[in-house]
């Protein structure tokens, strides 16, 4: 079971490399998650802000963890 | 995955779960190489803070992913370049960088990674560490895309003594080695010092050092007897005939000569211009114009490190030379002729 809320839209962003790059050009605009949340939608894939807003937060862990050994 | 997924996908750096290799990959955007500063991490660091990256990077364990082998194979690395630190490495990555579609790779973390996990890590054989060098790179090549250009790596200082596993892992890609005067080098690390100049910054034992040792020894002289490692691992390796020496007095222009006699790329105006460009800036401060320091270094170093120089690097240094200009007698050519001390 894959507990991760975004693992449907992350497959997606990652096979398609057009909806990556539309979402990398919005990604710098305050409503990204807007944007992100109606893409999600379009494709049957609907994703919560929360999650969304969880993702990120957890990010700056994430990031840190390659520093360690 | 499939080859087209990781189009502008780059890899950014290896985790280890259970012995295994996991590579992580960051988004490039849209267009050009996505690496605009002089090293690898710092281009590494802007993208990772961008929204886009901090949802959607992905990762794989390398063991997954064995088609890799086949990328890298079908069209290797067109060259890598060591170097001794503080010696003109990051103009020459920069003149690269400089020339179309190419991706030059300065001092890139995973390669690092994968190059030292046989020394670092009891569970890694060098046999897998040189199959899964071959899939990385083979990662990067994917990272420009169906119509890639040519792809180097400049390697951290330190990388010179792990030089055979790369080229086992890549036989056929030309090798360069750059090195310095060494005042101006140690000068240079007396202002600012990179991580092998750091005691015990990298395993002292990649230096012939211990640990006891190290903790013994003046900076200054651990300094310099790391650099003479460096010295002696280029010359080892061009005596074997693995590397193309290249002193820093030789730069900008040997960049070319090297790419069009050893790798075999053919230069055309708009390559040599962006080639002599790259090489006007500074290439650490690429808003700076370019300004010869050497007599500087040498006028700042103190007599005590001149007499480390005297004493450990210089014979070190004229062997370099020596190996160098016989090297291009044999070729029927020499590029420069230095007065050495």
């Amino acid at each position: 079971m894959n507990l991760d809320p975004l693992a449907e839209l992350r497959q997606a962003v990652w096979n398609d490399p057009t909806l990556a790059a539309a979402l990398w050009e919005q990604a710098d605009s305050p409503a990204f998650l807007d944007y992100l949340m109606a893409r999600a939608a379009e494709r049957g894939m609907p994703c919560h802000r929360m999650a969304l807003e969880a993702a990120l937060l957890a990010d700056a862990e994430q990031r840190a963890r390659r520093w360690r050994p | 995955m499939t080859p087209a997924a990781l189009h502008r996908w780059l890899p950014a750096w290896i985790t280890w779960r259970d012995g295994q290799p996991w590579l992580d990959w960051c988004y490039l955007g849209a267009g050009g190489s996505g690496l605009h500063e002089p090293f690898f991490e710092d281009s590494l660091n802007r993208l990772l803070r961008h929204p886009f990256n901090r949802l959607f990077r992905r990762s794989a364990p390398l063991a997954d992913l064995p088609w890799l082998e086949e990328v890298a194979a079908a069209r290797p690395p067109e060259g890598f370049i060591f170097h001794v630190s503080r010696c003109g490495s990051t103009l020459v990555s920069r003149q690269l960088a400089s020339l179309p579609d190419a991706l030059a790779l300065a001092e890139p973390g995973p390669v690092e990674a994968l190059l030292h996990a046989p020394r670092r890590r009891p569970d890694v054989s060098p046999e897998q560490a040189i199959t899964w060098l071959r899939r990385l790179l083979g990662a990067f090549r994917l990272t420009r895309g169906a119509h890639p250009g040519p792809l180097f790596v400049k390697l951290d200082a330190w990388s010179v003594h792990d030089l055979p596993r790369l080229q086992q892992a890549f036989p056929g890609t030309p090798c360069l080695f750059l090195y310095r005067d060494p005042v101006e080098v140690l000068a240079s690390h007396a202002r600012s010092p990179g991580r092998h100049m750091l005691p015990a910054g990298v395993e002292p034992a990649l230096f012939g050092l211990t640990l006891e040792t190290v903790a013994a020894m003046p900076v200054p002289e651990y300094r310099a007897r790391v650099l003479a490692s460096l010295y002696d691992a280029g010359l080892g390796h061009a005596r074997a005939g693995r590397v193309r020496l290249v002193n820093y007095l030789q730069l900008p222009a040997a960049t070319a000569d090297w790419l069009e006699q050893d790798c075999h790329l053919e230069l055309d105006a708009a390559a040599r211009g962006a080639l002599e460009r790259a090489a006007s800036h500074n290439a650490k401060q690429p808003g700076q114009t370019f300004t010869a320091d050497g007599a500087a270094k040498h006028a700042e170093a103190g007599p005590d490190l001149r007499a480390l120089a005297e004493r450990l690097l210089y014979p070190r240094y004229q062997a370099l030379e020596a190996a160098r200009l016989e090297c291009e007698r044999s070729q029927g050519g020499s590029n420069l002729s230095i007065d050495l001390l």
